[in-house]
């Protein structure tokens, strides 16, 4: 058992990627990103050709998040950037309801 | 006795510890003389419900997990075939010792026959059954990170066409639950990360920085460990959850809080404490507040660059009345006030 402390650093609180280093996080090569970004799994923030390309740290979860749904639901990349989309947005929804289903004292 | 025969036969020796037997067909929901297809079907149907990354069920992972090797074994014929042959006369959970001889004779090795696909932290009985990653070396991942941080190397190493990432068994979504009082202010949180690649599971100090949201993913990072860096396959992601809390309900970093007035708080104004992330304030109410109203507190809320918000939702409760004298100030109201609280309802629906 480790007892050493393992810092956390939040994703979005660092600067954007490049296309190499999302390739390193996901252990993917440059093509299969831009196969990834044709189809809208994550959208570069800035650049006009790959090598500029600039990612937000979040599209590290959205790719990861694809390729597990491939490998797992057996859906295309396509498929993947809309379920991902849907997931974002579920998750916004649901701390919507809780906020709006009141004090959670009083629902028992 | 040739050298095959004898690792066979060594195999139940390698046991240590007690073996639950797994009802594949029970995991699936289907019958045991279900067809191909039925199973298939009844896989996509599981892993829509209890993939992690789509699940809202809260022990989403273990069930996937569950279902992925019931799977695993019942989609291959020769894996169904060799399940089927230990019988239908076992309870899930019963205690399982494979056949005398089992492997044997069947004209395949099931050892070695588990494709990394399948090694994804099965079960001991999945491994008593069919062998496969408890022999392997990586499968120890003798402390650190590089048991579980190792998991994203080899994908990209083989290429990309369909069932690249087949072998990336290991990599599992993993969240961590925080406390909101932590999430505020930052601290010192222990987690544990469900078993990987066959290992057990482990727990880990981490230090959570102050101002983390719900759904938000953090790195981490080890210390010191060789070949880890920025986004470096040495590093871990985890997903925060926010545990619900029984009075702030957050969303992004806004907090809300249900305040409880008295009418004449509501009618007269009042200066009131309420609680926030960071402690007891002290806030005005204004004279002639309505149940259901806003206030904000601006800067009250998460804490963060910017820091959210606190809203308060005026909630006026009225007391009960106990005595003669308390109902008789109802009455003394109720004949003051020409009120019809329904007047606009009535309005509208006219």
């Amino acid at each position: 058992m480790s007892r050493e402390t393992w810092i956390a650093t939040p994703l979005d609180a660092e600067g954007p990627l490049s296309l190499g280093e999302i390739c390193r996080a996901c252990g993917l090569q440059a093509d299969y990103v831009i196969d990834m970004v044709q189809v809208g799994v994550v959208e570069p923030i800035e650049g006009r050709h790959p090598a500029d390309w600039r990612f937000h740290p979040h599209a590290i979860v959205r790719v990861r998040r694809a390729l597990r749904l491939r490998r797992d639901l057996a859906v295309d990349l396509g498929g993947a950037a809309l379920v991902l989309d849907l997931i974002e947005e579920v998750r916004e929804l649901r701390q919507r309801v809780r906020v709006l289903e009141g004090d959670p004292l009083q629902r028992g | 006795m040739t050298g095959r025969d004898a690792a066979r036969l060594s195999f139940p020796q390698e046991v240590h510890g007690r073996v639950e037997y797994k009802d594949y067909y029970k995991v699936m929901g289907v019958e045991r003389d279900a067809s191909q297809e039925e199973i298939k079907r009844a896989y996509r149907k599981l892993a829509r419900k209890y993939h992690p990354d789509v699940s809202k069920e809260p022990d989403a992972e273990t069930r996937f997990q569950e279902v992925q090797e019931a799977y695993a074994v019942l989609k291959d014929p020769e894996k169904r075939t060799a399940y089927d042959q230990l019988g239908s006369g076992w309870r899930e959970g019963q205690d399982f010792r494979p056949p005398p001889g089992w492997g044997a004779d069947r004209g395949f090795q099931y050892s070695g026959n588990v494709s990394e696909e399948d090694a994804r932290a099965f079960s001991d009985f999945f491994e008593e059954l069919f062998g496969g990653g408890r022999a392997r070396g990586h499968r120890t991942g003798a402390g650190g990170f590089g048991g579980f941080g190792a998991d994203f190397g080899g994908a990209g190493a083989r290429g990309f066409g369909e069932g690249a990432f087949h072998g990336r068994g290991q990599d599992h979504v993993a969240r961590v639950e925080v406390p909101l009082e932590i999430a505020h202010t930052g601290g010192q949180q222990r987690i544990t990360l469900p078993a990987q690649d066959g290992g057990e599971s482990r727990s880990l100090n981490v230090r959570i920085p102050a101002g983390v949201t719900d759904g938000q993913h953090i790195r981490l990072s080890g210390q010191g460990g060789a070949g880890v860096g920025r986004g470096g396959k040495g590093d871990l992601y985890l997903e925060i959850r926010l545990k619900p809390h029984p009075v702030f309900r957050v969303e992004g970093r806004d907090v809300h809080v249900d305040l409880p007035i008295a009418p004449w708080e509501a009618a007269l104004g009042e200066s009131v404490k309420v609680p926030t992330l960071g402690g007891e304030v002290e806030t005005r109410i204004r004279a002639g507040a309505k149940s259901g109203q806003r206030m904000r507190l601006k800067g009250r809320g998460l804490s963060g660059s910017p820091a959210g918000d606190q809203y308060l939702h005026l909630k006026i409760v009225a007391p009960e009345p106990r005595d003669d004298r308390q109902r008789k100030l109802y009455e003394e109201m109720r004949d003051a006030f020409d009120f019809d609280p329904r007047a606009e309802l009535r309005r509208r629906t006219a």
